[in-house]
């Protein structure tokens, strides 16, 4: 019996452990751009919409604009810090993963500069982040069952910078209520931020590797 | 049996309060300094009153300092910009800290030390750090031809136990090199574009 909790307590520290962190959810009023709705839930990128003649292999450029944050998330200073950092983040988050994921000839970060005359074509990465909040650690805490959760979404847009046409739409939204003592919400969001820029590029090394949205 | 336990809790405890390593590397690199191809030769730029955290000063001389690109200016030689900024804010987070409290937390009970002992090994920290801060560049008349503000953020991801100086100290030196260098090359980017061939 002794060696059984033995066993068991590590386990149940694992398990514990991996019960917590933030977790994918259906994204809630996500915007459609002209006819584009994000309806076709992928695996890897959330909800997509994409417009049937869009080619990605004929673009080898992105240009990686950074993303805003809905004004209806800012209440407060506390908000308005935390819009900042977590747009920052979610910028450093994609373009290293843009840069990693060598689907890209270029990354262009518009931060830093403007898009460049160049012989390649390039596509613009647009994105707002619609959803933004840390919850409340205590009510995560005291009372759970979703209560207090960190939630974010993110509604991002391709856009073809010649034809100035949206050629493709994602919304993909993260939420996180469970952790030891309730969890930090700081942590949580970052984590979602992480997860969705993760399978955000997934979606386009699949798409430009030819496939489509959807189960893999 | 008990005793093994009571010894686990009892270094574990140890461990977690000593703080196992007293400094942090970063393994996200820094963000490189940009040369333009167009250049000829390395554009000499004076440095004005640089205020906020002094690591962002420092971030900025260590940047022009490198070879090519932007350059800081020698005491004789007139500059083509004198730039002038500051940092507004330097927030580091992380859950370290929240590592430490459960550890210690299911480190007090021999029954529940075992959980310690795996979360010990199985649990990453994690950090970020966002920096927000200005930049402008001035001709010799005074006049800005250039400003920009930008927050910029570093984020890492470890399983080492560090005192929580040595991560804050890491990561706010990260936030610093990330905005003084992304504001910098901006520049640089914006004076290719205005003078290609320099």
């Amino acid at each position: 019996m002794r060696r059984l909790s033995v066993l068991a307590m590590p386990l149940l520290g694992i398990l514990l452990l991996a019960g917590c962190g933030a977790h994918r959810m259906t994204p809630v009023d996500a915007r459609p751009v002209g006819d584009l709705k994000a309806e076709v839930e992928d695996a890897d990128g959330g909800h997509v919409g994409l417009a049937p003649d869009f080619k990605p292999a004929a673009y080898r450029v992105i240009v990686l604009q950074p993303f805003e944050v809905s004004a209806s998330e800012i209440k407060d200073q506390d908000d308005a810090r935390l819009a900042k950092d977590m747009a920052a983040y979610l910028h450093a988050q994609l373009l290293r993963r843009l840069q990693a994921t060598g689907i890209f000839v270029r990354v262009v970060d518009a931060s830093i500069s403007a898009l460049p005359p160049s012989d390649e074509r390039a596509i613009r990465l647009q994105g707002q982040i619609s959803k933004l909040t840390e919850g409340s650690q205590a009510l995560r805490y005291f009372v759970g069952f979703g209560a207090g959760a960190a939630k974010a979404q993110i509604e991002t847009r391709l856009v073809d910078p010649q034809s100035q046409r949206v050629v493709m739409i994602t919304a993909d939204r993260r939420a996180a209520g469970m952790g030891i003592f309730g969890g930090d919400g700081r942590q949580f969001v970052t984590e979602s931020m992480d997860q969705m820029a993760d399978g955000y590029v997934k979606l386009l090394k699949h798409l430009w590797a030819g496939g489509r949205p959807g189960a893999r | 049996m008990t005793t093994v336990r009571r010894l686990i809790g009892f270094l574990l405890v140890a461990l977690v309060a000593s703080g196992c390593s007293s400094s942090v590397a970063l393994t996200v690199p820094p963000v490189d300094k940009l040369r333009p191809a167009g250049w000829r030769e390395p554009v000499q730029v004076g440095l004005g009153p640089i205020g906020g955290d002094p690591c962002f000063a420092e971030a900025l001389k260590g940047y022009l300092a490198s070879p090519g690109g932007l350059q800081l200016a020698a005491d004789r030689t007139a500059p083509y910009a004198v730039l002038t900024g500051r940092v507004d804010r330097i927030e580091v987070h992380s859950n370290r800290g929240d590592k430490e409290v459960s550890l210690l937390y299911f480190s007090a009970f021999v029954i529940t030390a075992p959980i310690a002992a795996a979360m010990y090994g199985a649990k990453d920290w994690h950090a970020d750090a966002a920096a927000e801060g200005s930049l402008s560049a001035a001709d010799a008349g005074g006049r800005v031809i250039w400003e920009k503000a930008l927050t910029v953020s570093v984020s890492e991801t470890q399983r080492t136990m560090p005192s929580a100086d040595a991560l804050n100290a890491a990561m706010k030196a990260g936030a610093c090199q990330k905005l003084a260098a992304t504001l910098l090359n901006a520049f640089a980017e914006h004076m290719s574009a205005e003078l290609p061939s320099r």
